[in-house]
């Protein structure tokens, strides 16, 4: 069957020329999408050297001069590099511990929906912020939650003094939060929600004859059922604790909350790219890389030793 | 008697606690909707109409446009839809392209080396995109990309997520298919474009469709390479009509509406795709 196509014993030994010759077409059909992968993915990778480089723009990489590990030494000397670290993991822990149990609970809630209908239009609701740039989110939020926005306007009709949503430290990262939550928790429920269709519904079938009641069954088959899809989610969830995506807490930072807000993605932004420090840039990278396979490792052993289950 | 009594009693309990759910989420639901609707009003108030009200008023007594047309002719938002719209067509057709064109060895033929270079794509979801971010920006700036298109598309082009998706479809169409076509004399690209690419389609929708979103919310990379500001996208226009109308909601609001109907009109036109592709971007771990 599919003789020319699939390689047989006897065509290896035959010379790599006739081989060629015969699959050219293959290597024709992947040749330009791994160029590409050299190019822009791969490339990069020894890029990052240029952490220990005195990097000029004209000689190149090759040509500029090793400078060992002064950059790290910079980078580490820098106070508001160690704030960006804080300030990242800070909003990482509380995006762990409150925001990963959300989509799960808000799943388990779906799963229990027996009217279509409702449940279709309910979920597309909730997947809807997740397509809506960061940039248009950012601008809804601030006139949302401004000093003088949409929300204090009900706070101060309800006879309360405004909140500093936006201008003050606590309240700006408690904000962050929410507009995090926002955007992505309808969207974070998917992986849990297609996990619970692949549960075998005879359990519950067995359940439902032995008079377990709906509540029950939650905790007693959908939860244990999942289990392995949430280990794996909470592993990655602690792997990213050291990286944190550029464009929320771009659009969401103001001069008033830098000391909270500015996080490692922006400060790379800010420092490597717009102050054209490539060198302490990339050593930062390097550095929060570093990080998160340390944390990702752990993480992986805690949870194999804990739980006996692990992404490998 | 006891056992049915019981039993009736689990039953309003199990409504209850349904009813229950049922409000929540709507009120959820309520929550999520909540700041388009407003957004969508305010964009819609004069001048005289009061945006910070109590009760909120969500529907303008006095609708009006006037705020977009002040938008329009401060902003070339035009230029910016323009703008955004191309390289949201590369954003889409390029990896349609060469994400099928790699996929199909990888899914439905054996060659040397096969593996290797399937790990190799795959192997780059691992790293985590801050690392690479000066790297890409300085090989773009040796290419002499910057300020250009292909400086933001080249480097997207071919996402290793559309890679793995066409592969997983491309491995489900039966073997007979292309075994008859060989049987009737047709060639590797025949098979490919005539029976292959047919078959896939729903997958080609729900790459397309991720691909879009990715193009057309792309910020990070325009802000990094473009510098005319002619050349902006909507999303970088739109940051900067933030910085101009800090003050005016009304315009801020009427900008966001801009750059939201589009992708709401994808999302609602293409919605069967988008859960598909929900679930299949899921399911790579």
């Amino acid at each position: 069957m599919m003789s020319h196509i699939n390689v047989q014993k006897s065509e290896k030994r035959s010379g790599n020329i006739r081989y060629l010759r015969n699959h050219w077409i293959l290597y024709a059909m992947l040749g330009l999408p791994v160029i590409f992968y050299f190019l822009f993915h791969y490339l990069p990778i020894p890029g990052v050297v240029i952490a220990f480089k005195d990097y000029n723009l004209f000689r190149g990489i090759r040509a500029s001069e090793w400078v060992g590990l002064r950059y790290f030494k910079q980078a580490f000397g820098f106070k508001s590099f160690w704030m960006s670290v804080r300030n990242t993991m800070i909003l990482n822990v509380i995006g762990l511990v409150l925001g990963f149990p959300a989509p799960i609970l808000l799943a388990l809630m779906l799963n229990e929906l027996r009217n279509k209908a409702f449940k279709k239009v309910t979920q597309t609701v909730l997947y809807l912020p997740h397509f809506i740039s960061w940039v248009i989110v950012g601008g809804m939020m601030y006139q949302l939650f401004a000093s003088s926005g949409f929300v204090n306007t009900v706070i101060k009709a309800l006879g309360r003094v405004p909140v500093p949503f936006l201008s003050s430290s606590g309240w700006w990262i408690f904000t962050y939060f929410i507009v995090g939550q926002w955007k992505n928790i309808g969207w974070n429920t998917i992986i849990y929600l297609s996990a619970m269709t692949g549960i075998d519904s005879e359990l519950y079938e067995a359940a439902r004859v032995d008079g377990c009641s709906r509540f029950r069954m939650m905790f007693s088959i959908t939860l244990p059922c999942i289990l392995d899809t949430v280990m794996i989610m909470l592993i990655l969830a602690v792997g990213g604790l050291a990286s944190i995506g550029f464009e929320q807490p771009y659009v969401m930072q103001n001069s008033v909350v830098m000391d909270v807000a500015d996080v490692i993605s922006t400060y790379v932004y800010r420092v490597g790219l717009q102050q054209a420090k490539f060198g302490i840039g990339s050593a930062i990278g390097l550095f929060q890389s570093v990080i998160n396979f340390i944390l990702v490792i752990s993480a992986n052993s805690i949870s194999k030793r804990m739980t006996d289950k692990g992404i490998w | 008697m006891s056992n049915k009594n019981e039993k009736e009693f689990s039953v309003k309990r199990a409504t209850r606690v349904n009813i229950g759910y049922h409000i929540l989420l709507i009120l959820i639901a309520l929550i999520m909707v909540v700041p388009f609707i407003w957004t969508l009003s305010t964009s819609l108030k004069g001048q005289n109409e009061a945006v910070f009200s109590f009760p909120p008023q969500f529907i303008p007594g006095h609708p009006t446009f006037g705020n977009y047309a002040v938008v329009w002719n401060t902003l070339p938002i035009g230029r910016f839809l323009i703008n955004s719209l191309i390289l949201a067509v590369f954003g889409v057709a390029l990896p349609v392209v060469l994400c099928s064109m790699a996929a199909f060895p990888l899914a439905r033929m054996n060659f040397r080396g096969k593996n290797f270079v399937f790990m190799i794509i795959m192997g780059t979801m691992m790293i985590p995109g801050e690392v690479t971010m000066i790297p890409v920006y300085l090989i773009i700036n040796k290419l002499g990309l910057m300020g250009n298109y292909a400086g933001i598309i080249l480097p997207a082009a071919v996402p290793a997520m559309s890679i793995f998706l066409m592969r997983q479809g491309l491995l489900g169409i039966p073997k007979e298919m292309e075994e008859s076509a060989i049987i009737d004399g047709a060639k590797v690209w025949q098979i490919f474009l005539h029976i292959m690419l047919p078959m896939v389609k729903p997958t080609l929708a729900t790459m397309s469709i991720l691909n879009f979103i990715g193009a057309w919310n792309n910020f990070l990379w325009p802000l990094l390479v473009l510098e005319d500001p002619n050349t902006y996208p909507l999303t970088l226009g739109l940051y900067k009509l933030q910085g101009t109308f800090v003050a005016n909601t009304r315009m801020i609001a009427a900008g966001a509406i801009i750059a939201l109907v589009p992708i709401l009109a994808v999302f609602i036109f293409f919605q069967k795709y988008f859960i598909a592709a929900a679930y299949s971007s899921v399911i790579k771990g």
